[in-house]
């Protein structure tokens, strides 16, 4: 692995986790 | 929830409308951050020791069953705690307080009713993001975004402006299901685009 690897395996993660917890937060809005 | 949190319900309960809505956001980004940024920490020592390929599968297949089972597939349905937030909060404390209150359970995610299974996978992501601050970040991230959307009801001053809103969330429920399903489907993609990259 590279030196750089360990942050963009990070990097990769967070992006997906970003975009499902804008998803989800969003999509919260229609529930109690 | 929405129609929870107008400047016409606070000035009816001679709270500041902003105040409260403040609290709130805060809450719930609070509760994100602590949500998420546990679940790093919980997940660290098993995602340093599993490769990322597999952590961006595992997100993937997650986003894929999650959606299958939002969608009713085979008969099935999310499993969600059934509690909503205690609407009595509203009468008995000050705006602050209940909006602070409605923030962090809101924040939280699942501690009252769940409507997606992104909620779920979004958590998911956090414990396998293999850090506290990374965690956070994810969880800050759907904090905010759970509480945002009250600023869309600011204008609010009078009945027929509340009823006006619900009348939008109600039309704009099912568009919104569907681009959650949509989203879904492109994060799986990405994740597994991601993976093959590694």
């Amino acid at each position: 692995m590279s030196p750089g690897m360990g942050s963009a395996t990070v990097d990769a993660l967070v992006v997906v986790g970003v975009a499902l917890a804008v998803a989800a937060g969003l999509r919260s809005t229609w529930s109690p | 929830m929405l129609g929870s949190i107008t400047p016409l319900g606070e000035r009816g309960r001679g709270s500041r409308w902003w105040v409260t809505v403040t609290a709130y956001v805060l809450g719930s980004a609070l509760a994100g951050v602590a949500v998420g940024s546990g679940l790093g920490s919980l997940g660290s020592s098993f995602a340093s020791r599993t490769p990322v390929t597999a952590r961006l599968v595992v997100v993937a297949l997650a986003v894929i069953a999650g959606l299958l089972v939002d969608v009713g597939s085979f008969g099935l349905r999310l499993p969600t705690v059934r509690r909503q937030v205690d609407e009595g909060w509203r009468a008995g404390y000050r705006g602050w307080v209940w909006g602070f209150g409605y923030g962090v359970q809101l924040g939280a995610g699942v501690v009252t009713v769940v409507t997606t299974s992104t909620v779920y996978v979004t958590w998911l992501a956090a414990a396998l993001s293999g850090s506290a601050v990374a965690g956070a970040l994810i969880g800050t991230t759907f904090g905010f975004a759970r509480a945002i959307p009250v600023l869309s009801v600011a204008g609010v001053r009078r009945p027929d402006q509340l009823l006006h809103v619900d009348g939008v969330l109600i039309r704009w429920a099912a568009p919104a299901r569907r681009a959650t399903y949509g989203v879904g489907a492109v994060v799986a993609c990405l994740a597994l685009l991601g993976a093959a990259r590694w």
